[in-house]
């Protein structure tokens, strides 16, 4: 009886809606107490957390492991910085521009890759993120390799609204919380029941009459536009933008964010880059070798027979 | 005298130096159950691939319907009404086994881009898929996950995501493969039950499903028609007895 209970409140607790309703508190919280640097470390960790939801729908709703996530990331950060050049400076132009830009990307190097399979896929897709890498780190207009600050936090309906770190934060939560409102529909949808069983049976759903082509390359055309407005957030948070952005680094940081929350779980990846956010902050405070730390809980969380974060402190809470 | 379901027109298809299909004609009539017949590596698989559009012949046509689909693709293929039962179940295994139907149901109304609308509450799809489920045998076991479900019931699954597509060509490779005598006996039923709704195309070993079953037969030797003929006239075929059918035929 009590133990049922526990795992209920495991369960719910580590339910990823819980996480994003933990984010929106601490920034409440953060707000009232004017603990800055907690409202900075909650933006921070929303924003990875919608780029790495992003990826947990193309790789495991998708089942398209792509390596090379953080060329959209890096994308959607460069449309913010290449359009404030050009004077745009509007919020509600730049995210729907940072999410053109990423997808517009993704459109044509997923139309190449998606003919790959398996290992060959997360190659061409690692070879494409760091081709954009390479040729933005080539673009001496926009700092090249070391990168450019922006001008200024951009505008919203005119005003100044994003000056602020808090607002900043309530944006970054809110466009996580829809995203993942919005994922979660479209899996629920046809489009993503038809996603769902291609990735389980491709020949099968193909024989059925459906284009498993067509439907996984806009699958992973609107995975790489929501991980576009990621980037376009972390460039106003940073108010500053590098090639850095698109690292390979960052790619895999993302896909061990997705394997951290469980890659079954749409939104378990939301529990997996708060926790990487967390890891990086403290251990990162202590010592320079955090990463350390950071192998030995995704060597725990995989050794657990679980793979999934949230089944490790289901059983602990227990 | 309207056009057959199915033509194929003098296909072939090699691997390297060994022809797998070697100038194969035959032609499937609209409420035809056709079976095809031969000894292992008689390139029964194969011929069944350029069928469904998997394998590209590297001569000849394929027609459904009078038209030519030789450069078509699989889905293509599946949406002018071929629908496929594959010689190994295919299910998809973490669906439940309604959904498995509901995805058939939904290919054939068109669309997969929709993005909001959840599936669970297309209530006349789901229908369909369920009567189709009954119409196989499986109405109780529409929520158990099809990768757990027995053999012989994710054949009859297999089967009830055909018929929920409405298809005018049903192609059957080895549905009885790996059945137990019980559970052939009773596909046999259900296809012999559809018999003059949907055309068929079956590939089977089982002799006794094939000439039960079809009107017509055609014998696959080395990827070459041996003969086409009623079942009574493969029966009586000497050449079929000693080189295929053996001294036990039926």
């Amino acid at each position: 009886m009590t133990r049922a209970l526990a795992r209920r409140v495991a369960a719910l607790l580590l339910h990823p809606a819980t996480a994003i309703v933990g984010l929106a508190l601490a920034v409440a919280l953060a707000e009232a107490f004017g603990w800055n640097f907690a409202v900075t470390l909650a933006t921070r960790a929303a924003i990875l957390a919608l780029a790495a939801l992003s990826l947990s729908f193309v790789i495991g709703q998708g089942g398209m492991v792509s390596f090379g996530h953080a060329a959209p990331f890096g994308i959607g950060a460069y449309a913010v910085l290449i359009a404030g050049e050009y004077g745009i400076r509007e919020v509600s132009l730049l995210l729907p521009l940072a999410f053109l830009a990423a997808a517009a990307f993704a459109v044509p190097t997923g139309a190449l890759a998606l003919r790959t399979r398996g290992v060959y896929f997360i190659m061409i897709t690692l070879a494409f993120a760091q081709m954009a890498y390479f040729v933005f780190a080539a673009l001496s207009a926009f700092g090249g390799d070391d990168g450019m600050g922006l001008a200024g936090r951009a505008t919203f309906a005119g005003a100044r609204f994003l000056r602020s770190d808090g607002n900043l934060a309530w944006l970054s939560v809110g466009l996580l919380a829809a995203a993942a409102w919005v994922l979660h529909r479209v899996v629920a949808a046809r489009f993503g029941f038809v996603l769902r069983a291609a990735r389980d049976d491709e020949a099968r759903v193909s024989a059925l009459g459906f284009s498993v082509y067509r439907t996984r390359l806009v699958a992973y055309a609107l995975g790489a536009g929501i991980a576009g407005l990621a980037g376009a957030l972390l460039a106003e948070q940073t108010a500053f933008v590098s090639p850095a952005l698109m690292n390979w680094h960052r790619s895999g940081e993302l896909i061990v964010m997705v394997v951290l929350g469980g890659s079954g779980r749409l939104a378990g990846a939301v529990l997996g880059a708060i926790a990487v956010v967390l890891v990086e902050e403290f251990l990162g405070g202590v010592t320079e070798y955090w990463k350390l730390g950071l192998g030995l809980l995704i060597l725990a969380v995989v050794m657990s027979r679980a793979i999934d974060l949230r089944a490790l402190l289901a059983r602990i809470a227990r | 005298m309207t056009a057959p379901i199915l033509r194929l027109d003098d296909l072939c298809k090699h691997y390297g130096a060994l022809p797998v299909t070697d100038h194969v004609s035959l032609e499937v009539g609209r409420h035809e159950i056709h079976a095809v017949i031969g000894p292992n590596g008689a390139g029964k698989s194969t011929l069944v691939g350029e069928i469904a559009g998997s394998i590209v012949p590297d001569h000849g046509r394929v027609l459904i319907d009078g038209e030519d689909v030789t450069g078509e693709s699989v889905a293509a293929r599946a949406r002018r009404g071929l629908a496929r039962v594959f010689q190994t179940s295919r299910v998809i295994k973490d669906f439940s086994t309604l959904d498995n139907a509901l995805l058939a149901a939904i290919a054939t109304d068109g669309t997969a881009f929709r993005f909001l609308t959840p599936v669970a509450g297309e209530t006349a799809t789901r229908e369909r898929a369920r009567a189709a489920l009954d119409r196989v045998g499986l109405a109780d076991r529409g929520d158990v996950l099809a990768g757990r479900l027995a053999h012989g019931e994710k054949r009859a699954l297999e089967l009830a995501m055909g018929l929920v597509q409405a298809p005018r060509l049903l192609l059957l490779d080895e549905p009885m493969a790996g059945t137990g005598r019980e559970e052939t006996e009773r596909l046999t039923e259900l296809l012999a039950s559809l018999a003059g709704e949907v055309a068929m195309l079956i590939v089977e070993h089982d002799m006794a499903t094939v000439f039960r079953l079809a009107d017509r037969i055609t014998v696959l030797i080395g990827g070459a028609v041996a003969i086409c003929g009623t079942p009574a006239e493969i029966r009586a075929d000497p050449t079929v007895r000693s080189a295929y059918l053996g001294e036990g035929a039926p």
